[in-house]
């Protein structure tokens, strides 16, 4: 195991836990964004680039967003009731 | 039960999940060691018989290519699904003085102008992923997330995906259907041309490194780019339909 391999490993390992650690969703969801990069980069150090870039749209850009974008609509959902 | 007698519990358990998990890590192979024979069967293969760079493409759309059109139904089939559920919803007949209204941008211009910059470079890197599939990493899967991401940039950007309700969203339903379409048709070929279901050989081999090699892989991965890319545009676009519906009822 070579140390970028190591350093990814630990900062995965910190990055899922401030995932589930976060209370906010909104921060969350930025989180998870942040989180996925992470373990795509963790991957290509891993010398999966195939699997990497499947993680890099799917856990830095799909899944996020779809947090957000629901996010979005719970809170304008919210604005109108109290109107 | 006091919550001095939970946290003894929650010790012991924890204590003892610990010193397993430590004992069945610690019997692991070595890092990077690999005892299977399948695995080195295959690197050695794709090069010299497909004429495939990337051998996890070589693997996923030769040697376990009816793995990978099952696959490629799950993602059909979960679209369909997803409009079978949502669409029925949709059957309000539109009011005129809305048109205003939606056509009428809700973010700001940066956020817009981000989003049209985004947009074609990412159409372009999902083709090149396609197109290189059998050549680099990457592939149909992974291109047509790419592609599909791009609604995703639009949407988030301020477009809208507003349908009227007799209309299906043609764009993306068109694209998923040809593109499993295309997955069998292809197998069909083989079947036909080279004697058996999904074998690729039937389109020849090419010069190693070339885009047009590797037999049918390439194609293969284009349908299941297109597949993909439609079966994401349809999912999302019926949620954010369903999500627009529920805020002109409110």
């Amino acid at each position: 195991m070579t140390v970028v391999q190591g350093v990814l490993l630990v900062l995965v390992g910190v990055g899922g836990g401030c995932v589930a650690l976060a209370r906010d969703p909104l921060r969350q969801a930025v989180l998870t964004g942040i989180f996925g990069l992470l373990l795509a980069l963790l991957f290509f150090a891993l010398q999966a680039p195939d699997v990497a870039l499947s993680q890099l749209v799917v856990g830095g850009v799909a899944l996020p967003a779809m947090i957000l974008l629901a996010l979005a609509e719970v809170r304008s959902h919210e604005e109108r009731d109290k109107e | 039960m006091s919550r001095g007698a939970r946290f003894v519990l929650f010790g012991v358990s924890a204590a003892g999940l610990a010193a397993l998990l430590g004992w069945a890590f610690a019997g692991l192979p070595d890092f990077g060691a690999y005892a299977g024979r399948y695995g080195r069967i295959v690197a050695q293969l794709a090069e010299p018989d497909r004429a495939t760079t990337n051998a996890v493409t070589f693997t996923a759309f030769d040697v376990r290519a009816i793995d990978t059109l099952v696959e490629e139904f799950i993602v059909f089939a979960s679209a369909i699904a997803a409009v079978a559920l949502l669409r029925h919803q949709r059957d309000e007949p539109e009011h005129a003085e809305d048109t205003d209204t939606l056509l009428r941008p809700r973010t700001s211009p940066a956020l817009r102008l981000v989003g049209a910059a985004l947009a074609g470079p990412t159409v372009v890197i999902a083709l090149d992923l396609i197109a290189h599939g059998h050549l680099t990493p990457g592939g149909g899967f992974q291109g047509g997330i790419v592609l599909a991401a791009t609604a995703v940039v639009v949407v988030a950007a301020g477009g809208r995906v507003r349908l009227p309700p007799d209309k299906p969203p043609l764009l993306g339903e068109m694209m998923h259907g040809a593109g499993a379409a295309g997955f069998v048709l292809l197998g069909l070929g083989g079947l036909i041309f080279s004697g058996a279901f999904l074998s690729t050989t039937f389109a020849g081999h090419g010069t190693t490194g070339a885009l047009l090699s590797g037999g049918a892989i390439p194609l293969l991965n284009v349908a299941t780019g297109f597949e993909v890319a439609g079966a994401v545009i349809v999912i999302l676009g019926e949620f954010l339909e369903q999500e627009m519906l529920a805020m002109e009822e409110s």
